[in-house]
């Protein structure tokens, strides 16, 4: 049933296509609702959390290589979406997306990485400077206004625009994490992490 | 009519274009390296030159109408946006008035440079819109699949692509389900932002609970045998001409690069 050897199960299997389009759709209802966020993560953080590792990189890839075909920019990006998997599956083990608040405070880790690890790839990207996204809107008057250096502009404008994008992103990630049911949690590798009474189903089985 | 239509599945598929009845993996290969040939160069004359070429190439391939109405989109974001941010953002080594517009002074400097980053930017971009614009992905991955590329990669990737269609229809339907019972969609960011949760969760959900039925359907189909696999439509497989032209290519993108970073070094 779990990933053994880093195979993926058949369950986790069927699940990351269902993970790379909830990424897309993310972002078009995002659009729809007029939203300046990108809300584009919520399928790559679900899958990683339920199905572990190698479900949540493969989620995050191949996001950016389809969202390439439109806008092959972001496959610059396809770092940080394969590091959302990681940090949501070792999130996903500490238990922290069972928690309503510790679930909150994770989307400063998913911000930093966005921020941090997206503002590195932007300054390589674009010629050791500022990006052409909406993050330049508000880095530019940082470096500008506070003298702040471009690097940092960048960073603090990116880290900024990501914590609110991921804080309704983490929380639609617990909504869905508790409406799943049992016996579909029951199925995949790391779905007993949030199965209600866990523990002690497994004492009735001893 | 029923026999020639059966016999049309024993020849190779063709459109009857010289560029999209090339090999996936070729037409890969040459977009790939021509697109990384901007980003090594950094020059605008030619990474502008390049997306020149790309525009012509896909006139020629039939698939420029499609192809402009991405790139233009793309020229907007990156390439005009980018030289105004430029223009506003760099400060230094800024000497060479060229205009001014209302009191604002555009320097020759900063334009340049956003041009070069533009061109690379675009070149880049251009190269794979044009790939995937004129390679359908199930041919991408049929070529993968003859490369030794497992098939379960090949149904990620176009079950992806299905489900993202069948989602968007699904999340169109839910949303218009949710204004009707008088979830406000419009008004501040925090009232569209409430908005969202009723939307999305309802949508995942229902494409989970679909998961189990899939997998048992695709166990029927044979899904998980492990032995070689036949296809309807068969491509052409690659030719001499065009493996002589992909290490051309490849070799001539090396040269390039060795020769840059030589450059650099030296200066």
């Amino acid at each position: 049933m779990a990933n053994q050897k880093g195979k993926i199960d058949k369950l986790s299997l069927f699940l990351i296509p269902i993970g790379i389009a909830v990424n897309f759709i993310g972002g078009q209802i995002a659009i729809l609702l007029k939203l300046p966020l990108y809300l584009d993560a919520i399928g790559t953080i679900v899958v990683a959390a339920l199905c572990g590792y190698w479900p949540g990189i493969v989620v995050g890839l191949v996001s950016n290589i389809l969202n390439a075909i439109s806008s092959p920019t972001t496959l610059f990006y396809a770092p940080l979406n394969m590091a959302f998997a990681v940090v949501a599956v070792i999130l996903s083990k500490r238990k922290w997306f069972k928690n309503f608040f510790k679930t909150v405070l994770s989307a400063l880790f998913f911000a930093l990485i966005g921020g941090g690890i997206g503002a590195c790839i932007t300054w390589l990207v674009y010629g050791f400077d500022f990006g052409s996204g909406v993050s330049a809107m508000f880095s530019i008057p940082l470096h500008q206004t506070l003298g702040l250096p471009k690097f940092v502009a960048q960073f603090i404008a990116e880290t900024s625009i990501d914590v609110l994008d991921k804080v309704i992103t983490v929380i639609a990630v617990f909504g869905v994490l508790k409406a799943i049911p049992m016996r579909f949690l029951a199925k995949l590798p790391l779905g007993r992490i949030y199965i209600k009474d866990a523990e002690m189903y497994e004492d009735d089985e001893d | 009519m029923h026999v020639e239509f059966g016999n049309s599945f024993k020849k190779f598929y063709k459109t009857g274009n010289f560029w999209c009845d090339l090999y996936p993996t070729t037409k890969l290969i040459l977009c790939f390296t021509v697109a990384m040939s901007t980003i090594v160069m950094n020059n605008w004359i030619y990474g502008f030159s390049v997306c020149l070429f790309y525009f012509i190439f896909a006139f020629f391939t039939g698939h420029g109408k499609q192809f402009t109405k991405t790139f233009l989109i793309l020229f907007v974001i990156i390439g005009l946006f980018l030289v105004v941010i430029r223009q506003v953002g760099m400060r230094t080594g800024n000497v060479t008035p060229m205009f001014e517009i209302f009191g604002w002074i555009w320097y020759r400097e900063s334009f340049i440079t956003s041009l070069d980053v533009s061109s690379y930017m675009l070149g880049f971009a251009g190269g794979i819109l044009l790939f995937f614009d004129t390679t359908p992905m199930r041919d991408l991955m049929y070529a993968f699949e003859h490369m030794g590329v497992s098939h379960v990669t090949s149904f990620i990737m176009l079950s992806s692509m299905q489900n993202i269609i069948d989602l968007r229809k699904t999340s169109v339907a839910i949303l218009e389900s949710q204004k009707s019972r008088g979830i406000e969609t419009d008004g501040n960011i925090l009232v569209r932002s409430k908005a969202f949760f009723p939307t999305i969760s309802p949508l995942i959900l229902g494409a989970f609970s679909s998961t189990e039925e899939k997998s048992i359907a695709m166990d029927a189909r044979a899904f998980s045998v492990k032995r070689k696999h036949t296809f309807l439509r068969e491509l052409k497989p690659m030719s001499q001409i065009e493996k002589i032209l992909c290490l051309l290519f490849s070799l001539a993108l090396i040269s390039l690069t060795v020769w840059k970073i030589a450059a650099a070094l030296i200066k």
